[in-house]
């Protein structure tokens, strides 16, 4: 490449140098007549050798300069800033994965921590319901029997007195049927009598 | 990247995959943009853009290209001593070719002037791929499409 | 006075020698051209090889400038030119930043535009053209011509399309010389006659010196114009040299 660009150079160089008199020829023969003193500057074809050769020698240079030494510099400096630059977003897609992953980890924790709880508080809550059905259950039983307890103490006091009272009537009905009639009543026609009066 | 559903429902509002979208986002935006310094130039390209055509001077193409049929014509009646007649046909061969040259840099300048346009209406940065943005993939712009 | 104003705006122009030289029967002379040449070439290496010395990641804005420069002209070479034309990268920003600052450094009082001479854009010029041609025979050989015969014409027309495309082609080192060097004749003579104005005005003084803030602001709009004109000539000196090798790189659009 760098051949190609030298033999390109040199022979245009010389192409252009050697075409130079003929075309100076030219244009003094093109522009003779307006080549007075005030005509344009750029029309004085003394001057085109030396613009050319300078021109010739000082493009040289710099294409040198720039070819050489100016453009690999420069691109070798916006190369490395690239490089570095996609190595930095290699480096800060690698770690944004890393991040996404430490994300699902911990979600995944929390998610877990999470069914875990509700598991144990489920379980908390059915064991303390258990609890306490069996306490009311025993409960009931309890009042149950008491309530059945007392129910036959009242039923039983109740006939007690009933037949005291019974007895009591009777009594006085005795005494008073002997005092009004004299008549000796025997006492279990009194009693008798008692039973069918509390039965109307 | 991650579009998991976010169910987790514990009444702390801020996504933690947010700032990693964003983050994201900014990379991907980053390895779009191939170099730090072409917006700049971009813009300076974009402001330019209805100066190029003016730059130009449609005129030199069309004189140019007279002057050098003319030039020519007037060499070949030199050297065959034929007269005017191959400076005349020269002449307005030489106008045809001016008009072929004014209007392929018609077609050059408003290419440029749509590229520009383009660039400038596109929010990234200048392509430095070999990308020739007229979308043939043969590596060669739009600028010289149109032959007659 | 009049005469004077008129006749120092091309004064700029004059070829003025500062070193007799001979070589053979050609008058070499180091002229104040040659100078602002050389002026031109230490500006543009030192430019680039001093801003991007210190190679920062981060650049700074001189860096950034010659990063930029060289950028832009590597995107035009391979946005016209394709990746083939890359090879031809250094010539084209050699050209470019060689016109650039002869265009820019031209604009300085009492310097010498190198390329407001048609000598100098011509050589330029023929030297692309030279290379175009070069490389477009060394790649396609005698297939090279097929560029004067444009495909898919009928066979009849040839005769007349052939010495067109053949003016057109030929045409090219004139109109690229001629567009930089009238761009830069008249932008900087115009920048000169503002001046001299401005100088006279100065000189006749009472009302002419309150009178020459006319052409002075005349001169800062024209400068920033110029300023304009400059990177823009250059920059099409550029795209034309990667669009003439692309002709000779690709010859037509079929390979």
């Amino acid at each position: 490449m760098r051949a190609l660009m030298k033999t390109l150079a040199a022979s245009t160089a010389v192409a252009v140098l050697s075409a130079l008199p003929a075309f100076a020829a030219g244009g003094e023969a093109a522009h003779g007549g307006e080549h007075a003193k005030g005509g344009l500057p750029q029309m004085n074809a003394e001057t085109f050798p030396s613009q050319i050769f300078w021109l010739v020698v000082t493009f040289a240079v710099l294409y040198f300069v720039i070819s050489r030494i100016a453009a690999p510099r420069i691109s070798t400096v916006i190369e490395e800033r690239r490089d570095r630059v996609a190595d930095d977003l290699d480096r800060a897609a690698e770690f944004k994965a890393q991040a996404e992953a430490a994300i699902k980890a911990y979600e995944k924790a929390v998610a877990d921590a999470r069914a875990k709880a509700r598991a144990v508080s489920d379980e908390t809550r059915r064991k303390a319901k258990a609890e306490a059905d069996r306490r009311r259950a025993d409960m009931d039983a309890k009042l149950a029997d008491e309530l059945a307890a007392a129910e036959a103490r009242i039923a039983s006091r109740k006939a007690a007195v009933l037949s005291g009272l019974k007895a009591l009537a009777a009594e006085a009905a005795t005494a008073a049927v002997e005092r009004l009639t004299a008549i000796n009543v025997a006492a279990g026609e009194a009693e008798a009598a008692v039973d069918a009066a509390l039965k109307r | 990247m991650v579009s998991g559903p976010s169910d987790q429902g514990n009444g702390q509002g801020n996504d933690p995959h947010a700032p990693l979208d964003a983050l994201g986002k900014r990379i991907d935006a980053m390895e779009n943009r191939p170099s730090v310094v072409a917006p700049k130039v971009k813009a300076r390209s974009a402001e330019d853009s209805s100066a190029f055509g003016r730059a130009f001077k449609l005129s030199t193409e069309f004189v140019a290209a007279v002057a050098i049929g003319g030039g020519m014509g007037y060499l070949g009646d030199r050297v065959f001593g034929s007269g005017p007649v191959l400076f005349l046909v020269f002449f307005v061969l030489g106008v045809g070719a001016g008009f072929l040259n004014v209007w392929r840099a018609a077609q050059l300048i408003n290419a440029r002037a749509a590229e520009l346009a383009k660039e400038a209406s596109a929010d990234q940065g200048l392509d430095f791929t070999c990308d020739d943005d007229d979308g043939d993939d043969d590596g060669r712009p739009k600028g010289r499409a149109g032959r007659p | 006075m009049f005469q004077q104003i008129a006749n120092d705006p091309l004064h700029q122009f004059q070829v003025n020698t500062i070193l007799p030289l001979k070589l053979g029967s050609w008058d070499i002379s180091f002229t104040n051209a040659s100078l602002w040449m050389v002026i031109a070439v230490l500006g543009v290496s030192l430019f680039l090889t001093l801003g991007i010395q210190r190679r920062a990641l981060v650049p700074r804005r001189w860096q950034l400038m010659v990063e930029m420069a060289y950028e832009f002209v590597a995107n035009t070479v391979r946005s016209n030119a394709g990746e083939e034309g890359m090879r031809f990268f250094p010539l084209v920003f050699t050209l470019f930043m060689f016109v650039l600052f002869c265009n820019l450094f031209g604009m300085i009082p009492y310097s010498f535009t190198v390329t407001s001479h048609i000598i100098v854009t011509f050589a330029m010029a023929m030297f692309v053209f030279l290379t175009v041609i070069l490389v477009g025979l060394m790649r396609h050989g005698l297939r090279f011509f097929k560029l004067f015969v444009p495909s898919g014409v009928p066979s009849w027309i040839l005769p007349l399309i052939v010495p067109i495309e053949l003016i057109s082609f030929l045409s090219r080192p004139v109109s690229l010389s001629v567009r930089l060097f009238a761009n830069m004749l008249a932008g900087h003579t115009m920048l000169k006659v503002f001046a001299g104005f401005v100088v006279s005005m100065m000189a006749a003084g009472g009302v002419f010196s309150v009178m020459s803030i006319g052409p002075m602001l005349g001169i800062v709009f024209v400068t920033g114009l110029e300023f304009l004109v400059a990177f823009l000539q250059a920059y099409v000196f550029a795209v034309l040299t990667c669009i003439y090798l692309n002709d000779a790189i690709h010859l037509h659009e079929d390979h």
